[in-house]
């Protein structure tokens, strides 16, 4: 009776852990995230896929060729040029519409199956890497979970259909079982990777391995520009070999709680980025990247309004900075080696970034529309889609008042820019120009 | 020893002679004055430091290597010191070489590196420092030896009481005459299959001036090592392997490499078969459980949850797996193996480098990728250079040349740069030189 009770509790906790209800924004976001990093790690090694595809070094190629084991036993051999092209073009059509949330489901299965031949391909004919690891789990569960259910172009065809069709257009869905999954999985993965990184240390080398030698050691191999700050004091580097081991170890208690996502993910942080400056490993990107299915993405906006938006003036500064900085670097980190158009994509989330922690850049606008027209509540839907920042109040209107001309609602926007998240919208709200505004219904705020 | 030299200065008594000289490839000067060794450049003398105990003493000789670096005989023993170093650092030697204090060094255009001591003459190649003790018929038995090189190429060796001319290129190559792997003679080329595990025994025979040793390299290692006296290897890790044999005589000059092709077998555990099969059991016996506990609240069965719940903790068990029994060839289940081995105070590290040399004697680290093959792994660009040599060795330089047509080039160097980690941090010890190719070296 006691071990079926105990199964069915941990059955139970199995079932809420891995299928229980989730923000459906974080789970989006987290699917932007993901598929950028994977972006990421296809487009690092593009360049010698392609040159042993080419076959430019066949026999460099035959004989560096030693398959990874699941290639071994799906009997996968080295790519032809025209095939090397033809997933290329597919794993970024796939990247492409998973990002803007056409066909997600099968965008986001697409991605996660292209990217795992992309880069065991490469590492196929070179040496397997830990950083593309969390990336590729948690690509394989983005289809199991509703991925495009915001944040997405098919969520948002969708919601304006509906509204058309005389639905509610502020109605959207929050929260959904199975959307946690992804994020778990990625979390899992990570901390298993740091625990037994960790732990590898010490059952190998005993906690000699924190000797201080064996990281200045490290550091003089893979010289990097902040080594010499650091490999001559051993007492420091045994200070910090002692940090590093703890934070590896010590990472799976992130599940414990929020304080110890606080004091753990931003050590891993600091890991990727010491281990950068002072060991060569490179950036880590995408494994910096999946640290963010530690962190609530949908609360950011309003993290970034109560604590850079209000509040002493010396928090908000040292808030910003740090998350300014953070952002900053990530993204000079991102768009380093990539073609420098890509840095303005992000654009649109700065803007909102920006409005959310400045909440005085731009006052809520009161938006009308009239919810006899299926136009305007299809244009109302569109505009809450678009709405990150919970700036708009969009409000039913009766006969008799009058709506914001499009001239008046610019000139309301500090800088043309912050409107351009909006401007698809904007004209499609305004079709429908009817006076007077009625009792305001749902805001920005409530959803 | 400063204090002497400042007051002999203070009285006006000339300098004390150099006693030894020798100029580096980077135009600089080393010079032993009172037997301790300098550096000139210009007008400046700065004292090479002694590096890790025991200081090496007075300073007895110096040899020049071709590819830059200098060797010293001293009390202490044998060091190396690099262009760019500021320190001696000990040579430590592997084989049978002779012991005592080294009385003289020589270095010849192959690169080996003889010297004398009080207990015979030995060689050493410049890598890793691998020896031989020379046995040769000419050299009676006497203390005190010393040697020099002559112009033609040929060692002068001389005793309290004689003197003997060795000349490394007259003795006949050595060879390989036959093989034996667990007691099965074999050929050259031979393809053996073995399970995993375990051990080869190898059974060797040669010709060689003064004997042949053997040396053995699994897949193209660039490290040659001794066969053990009693032969027995451990069996290589599994997959197909290529085993190099050779005979070395008393100069180092070694045989043909002798092949051994080995297909060895994986553990039945790492068979295709038998890992989806074990996970395929697994994965049904996780579905059952999951299958007979996960109902909704009306208690229908969630056999999608179920599906799912069985590969997510199937996934998870072979994480754990990979994180217990790392092979990075399971990406992306994979454990971790590097940065785990400790490194103890005083110990070397190695970074492999490829050195441009300059025409005016500088040096310049150029990324691996620089001449063009893009690579995750340097030694996939590094291997066939110290392997192959000078023809390697020229396309490289030449292709770097096409990309970089601004850059004076007039060599190329393969270099394992070495840092002693020492409690005041990492200290720069001479490279080992692994390959090496100058243009026009003779002129």
């Amino acid at each position: 009776m006691a071990e079926g009770a105990s199964r069915g509790s941990f059955l139970a906790r199995w079932e809420r852990f891995w299928f229980g209800e989730a923000s459906l924004v974080r789970l989006a976001l987290f699917r932007i995230v993901m598929l950028a990093a994977a972006f990421d790690g296809v487009w690092v090694v593009r360049k010698a896929v392609f040159q042993h595809a080419a076959g430019l070094e066949s026999e460099f190629a035959k004989a560096h060729w030693r398959p990874i084991y699941a290639f071994e036993l799906l009997g996968l051999a080295p790519p032809d040029l025209a095939t090397a092209r033809v997933a290329w073009v597919v794993i970024l059509a796939a990247i492409v519409l998973g990002i803007l949330g056409v066909f997600t489901r099968a965008a986001c299965a697409v991605a996660a199956l292209g990217t795992f031949l992309w880069v065991g391909t490469e590492y196929s004919f070179g040496k397997p890497h830990h950083t593309c690891v969390a990336l590729v789990f948690g690509l394989f569960a983005l289809p199991l979970a509703p991925v495009g259910a915001r944040l997405s172009l098919e969520s948002w065809w969708r919601r304006r259909r509906a509204a058309r069709a005389g639905g509610d257009p502020l109605a959207v869905p929050e929260r959904a079982p199975w959307a946690a999954l992804p994020l778990r999985l990625t979390q899992l993965t990570i901390a298993c990777g740091y625990f037994f990184s960790g732990v590898t240390k010490l059952a190998i080398s005993g906690l000699g391995w924190a000797n201080g030698y064996t990281l200045m050691g490290i550091m003089v191999e893979y010289r990097s520009p902040w080594s010499h700050h650091f490999y001559a004091s051993p007492p420091l580097l045994v200070l910090m070999s002692v940090g590093l081991l703890c934070g590896q170890i010590g990472f799976p208690l992130a599940f414990l709680g929020t304080f110890f996502r606080w004091v753990f993910v931003p050590i891993a942080v600091l890991f990727h980025v010491m281990a950068m400056k002072t060991m060569g490993t490179g950036t880590f990107l995408t494994l910096w990247l999946t640290l963010s299915s530690f962190v609530a993405l949908e609360r950011i906006p309003a993290v970034l309004m109560r604590l850079v938006g209000g509040g002493p003036v010396w928090r908000r500064v040292l808030v910003a900075g740090a998350f300014g900085t953070g952002a900053w670097l990530t993204l000079a980190i991102y768009v380093g080696n990539k073609p420098g158009w890509m840095a303005w994509l992000c654009l649109p989330v700065g803007i909102v970034l920006l409005l959310a922690a400045l909440p005085r850049l731009l006052a809520p606008i009161e938006l009308a529309y009239d919810p006899r027209s299926g136009a305007a509540r299809a244009a109302a839907a569109t505009l809450a889609a678009l709405d990150w920042a919970h700036r708009l109040r969009l409000v039913p209107i009766g006969p008799g008042t009058g709506a914001p001309s499009v001239l008046a609602l610019a000139a309301r926007l500090p800088l043309g820019l912050v409107a351009l998240p909006f401007l698809p919208a904007l004209r499609g709200a305004l079709a429908q120009p009817s006076p007077g505004i009625s009792q305001p219904s749902r805001t920005g705020e409530e959803r | 020893m400063l204090l002497p030299s400042l007051v002999l200065a203070l009285l006006g008594a000339p300098d004390p002679p150099v006693e030894l000289a020798l100029t580096e490839t980077s135009g600089a000067r080393l010079v032993v004055v009172e037997g301790r060794l300098f550096r000139e450049r210009g007008a400046t003398r700065t004292a090479i430091g002694d590096g890790v105990e025991p200081a090496p003493g007075r300073v007895l000789a110096l040899a020049a290597d071709p590819a830059g670096l200098t060797f010293v005989a001293a009390e202490g023993g044998l060091y190396v010191l690099g262009p760019s170093v500021a320190v001696l650092d000990p040579v430590e030697p592997e084989g049978d070489v002779p012991g005592g204090r080294p009385t003289s060094v020589h270095v010849d255009a192959a690169r080996r590196v003889w010297f004398a001591s009080a207990e015979g003459v030995g060689v050493l190649e410049p890598s890793h420092f691998h020896g031989r003790r020379l046995v040769s018929p000419g050299l009676a038995p006497g203390p005190s030896y010393a040697l020099a090189g002559t112009p033609d190429g040929r060692l002068a060796i001389r005793w309290e009481g004689g003197e003997h001319v060795h000349d490394p290129a007259a003795a006949p190559a050595p060879r390989v005459t036959s093989v034996r792997v667990d007691g099965e003679p074999v050929t050259s080329g031979a393809t053996l299959r073995r399970p995993s595990g375990g051990e080869l025994v190898l059974e060797l025979t040669g010709e060689a001036a003064g004997g042949a040793a053997f040396r053995y390299r699994v897949d193209g290692h660039h490290v040659w090592r001794s066969l053990p006296p009693d032969g027995r290897l451990a069996m290589p890790n599994p997959g197909r392997r290529t085993l190099e044999l050779v005979a070395e005589d008393e100069d180092l000059d070694t045989s043909a490499p002798f092949l051994v092709k080995l297909e060895i077998a994986y553990p039945f555990y790492f068979a295709g078969r038998f890992v989806l099969g074990s996970a395929l059991v697994v994965g049904l016996a996780l579905l059952a459980l999951f299958a007979r506990g996960l109902r909704d609240a009306s208690g229908r069965a969630q056999p999608l949850r179920a599906l799912v719940s069985a590969a997510l903790a199937l996934v998870l068990v072979l994480q754990v797996l990979a994180g217990l029994v790392p092979h990075a060839k399971g990406w992306p289940f994979v454990g971790f193996g590097m940065y785990t081995k400790r490194f103890p105070r005083d110990g070397l590290i190695y970074a492999e480098r490829i050195v441009v040399l300059r025409p005016d004697g500088s040096e310049r680290i150029v990324p691996v990728q620089s001449a063009g093959v893009i690579v995750d792994e340097p030694w996939e660009v590094i291997r066939p250079l110290i392997d192959r040599g000078e023809p390697a060795l020229r396309a490289y330089l030449e292709a770097w040349r096409a990309r970089n047509p601004g850059e004076a080039a007039s060599g190329l160097q393969v270099q394992a740069q070495r840092s002693r980690l020492t409690a005041h941090g990492p200290v720069s010890v001479a490279p080992l030189v692994l390959a090496h190719f100058r243009e026009n070296a003779g002129g």
